[in-house]
């Protein structure tokens, strides 16, 4: 297949404007919110109980912000495509599957981050500048470049994929069952873990060996061995994930009837 | 412009609603596509834009699989469903941003459109009443000069002038270029536009004809008693008599009713396909 038959970069921004244009109500009433719950949360106890907030309070708050909102934007952000007369108005429109799910991913992942950056900035320099020359007292200053919320983008830019996936693939209460469907993976992958380990090392188990010396060898061994796995789900966390879950959600989107 | 080959679609979990069903459709043409409830107009007219994938048989359409959804086919189709989505947009703001994708769009046309349907240009589309959407997206999809528009029940909730109006501007928009598909059953509102006239049942084509062909074969005659069902293709009690149709045998073209010749192709599918079929 040719690449201009798949992607138009002309189209691809118009569809990025159509997107940002048609949901920009919401886009204010969610970032409304937020900045009513961080005022409340950082201005209020200054106020009326005088105290200083933490000064690590933006590597707590941001990330929490930044994937919540995150999770629900990426979860909801193909929910037209369930909805009988809109998912119509969505397939019809001339654009290829292709730009119509590259422009919601870039919405989604960098688009997102890069709003939520600035969007918090200008909140916690209007605290500064409140609680400074106001309250005459001291506020975190946020440093979008600082290591751990670098490190909070970049597990968002990942970990959104499941969520995006989960906006095609559920019909309704998308976030939710995605949500729910971690958290039932995870128990499963547990319970297997568990379950291999107890087999593997079914000698200590049963023997109750824990004092002897082959044991304490073993757990060394044992330690190396939980390294190297880590390192290769830290691997497929990284590298693979998020393919993995866009490709599959491309997929899915292009072999959606309505 | 339209070629279904051997096309075979189910429903998950249902009965086959097409098997093998094959269809052409030219450049030039307003199509009427007609059919009792649950004959699969509206599922065939999905499958056309590819809102639909069929699981055997192929379509062709503007000379591109629907199913692949490309950007090229799409902006030379222009859809209107009978139940159908609007924004809440005002409608320069619905032009300013869904315009830009049809490339052949004529913003003077469009005005033209709103102004002949009387359309208020201020308020959002979410607050106009069923119909003024629907001409509204009518207007909308004429403009676009797509060079395929598809309507699923286009006259249901136009008002009386309006429908006029439609009839007027659809007519003035045809072009040797352009198709039109319109699936109706509201035969009456459209009754003088379509040509050809295809008949779905139960999931088969079972007429497709032009009215010129129509008119030679078939003829219509009022009479005060009951004809010999042996000779009528088909009649209907009207006041004061027989409505009948019967084949044509030489006397001067008529003039069909679109509901009479539904009936009668529901009614007498093999008298009529034979009919049909002996000349083509």
């Amino acid at each position: 297949m040719k690449l201009h038959k798949l992607f138009n970069f002309k189209r691809f921004l118009l569809l990025l404007r159509n997107d940002l244009l048609r949901n920009y109500r919401t886009l204010l009433i969610g970032a409304g919110t937020v900045a009513a719950i961080y005022f409340i949360i950082t201005l209020v106890p200054m106020i009326f109980s005088h105290e200083n907030i933490d000064h690590d309070f933006n590597i707590g708050f941001f990330p929490t912000v930044l994937y919540i909102c995150g999770f629900l934007l990426s979860a909801t952000i193909f929910s037209e495509i369930h909805l009988s007369q809109k998912n119509t108005a969505f397939f019809m429109l001339p654009a290829t599957t292709f730009e119509k799910f590259t422009s919601r991913l870039l919405l989604t992942t960098i688009g997102y981050v890069v709003i939520s950056v600035a969007f918090y900035f200008i909140l916690n320099m209007v605290s500064l500048f409140l609680s400074t020359i106001i309250l005459k007292s001291g506020f975190p200053v946020f440093n979008p470049l600082a290591k751990d919320m670098l490190l909070a983008m970049a597990i968002y830019l990942i970990s959104q994929s499941i969520f995006l996936f989960g906006s095609i693939y559920f019909k309704n209460h998308a976030f939710m069952k995605t949500g729910l469907s971690l958290f039932g993976l995870s128990i499963a992958i547990g319970i297997f873990a568990s379950i291999v380990f107890r087999i593997v090392y079914y000698d200590f188990f049963h023997h109750m060996r824990f004092m002897d010396n082959y044991m304490a060898s073993d757990f060394i061994y044992l330690e190396k061995f939980g390294e190297t796995l880590l390192s290769i789900i830290k691997y497929i966390f990284w590298v693979f994930m998020a393919p993995y879950f866009w490709i599959l959600a491309y997929l899915r989107l292009s072999e959606k009837e309505v | 412009m339209i070629e279904l080959t051997n096309l075979c679609f189910a429903y998950k979990n249902k009965a086959p609603l097409f098997d093998r069903l094959s269809l052409k459709i030219t450049e030039g043409n307003i199509y009427g596509l007609l059919g009792k409830n649950g004959a699969g107009k509206t599922t065939l007219l999905k499958i056309i834009c590819g809102l639909l994938f069929p699981q055997q048989g192929s379509c062709d359409v503007l000379g591109f699989t629907p199913q692949k959804r490309y950007a090229d086919m799409l902006k030379d189709i222009y859809f209107i469903p009978e139940e159908f989505y609007t924004p809440a947009l005002k409608i320069n703001e619905y032009v300013f941003l869904y315009a830009p994708f049809y490339p052949h769009f004529d913003p003077r046309a469009f005005e033209n459109y709103i102004a002949t349907f009387d359309l208020p240009t201020n308020e959002q589309l979410t607050s106009l009443s069923y119909g003024q959407k629907k001409k509204f997206l009518i207007a909308f999809g004429l403009a676009t000069n797509s060079r395929l528009l598809i309507l699923d029940e286009p006259t249901n909730g136009l008002d009386i002038p309006s429908k006029s109006q439609f009839r007027k501007l659809l007519a003035a928009a045809m072009d040797d270029n352009r198709t039109i598909i319109i699936s109706t059953h509201q035969v009456r509102d459209i009754g003088n536009l379509i040509d050809p006239i295809i008949i779905l049942d139960n999931g088969k084509i079972i007429f497709n004809q032009t009215t010129e062909s129509i008119s030679r074969k078939l003829s219509v005659t009022l009479q005060k008693t009951e004809p010999d069902a042996a000779n009528a293709l088909y009649s209907e009690k009207t006041l004061g008599g027989y409505v009948v149709i019967n084949e044509n045998r030489g006397e001067a073209d008529s003039n069909l009713d679109i509901e009479l010749l539904f009936n009668a192709v529901i009614n007498n599918q093999q008298h009529m396909g034979k009919l049909f079929t002996r000349e083509a």
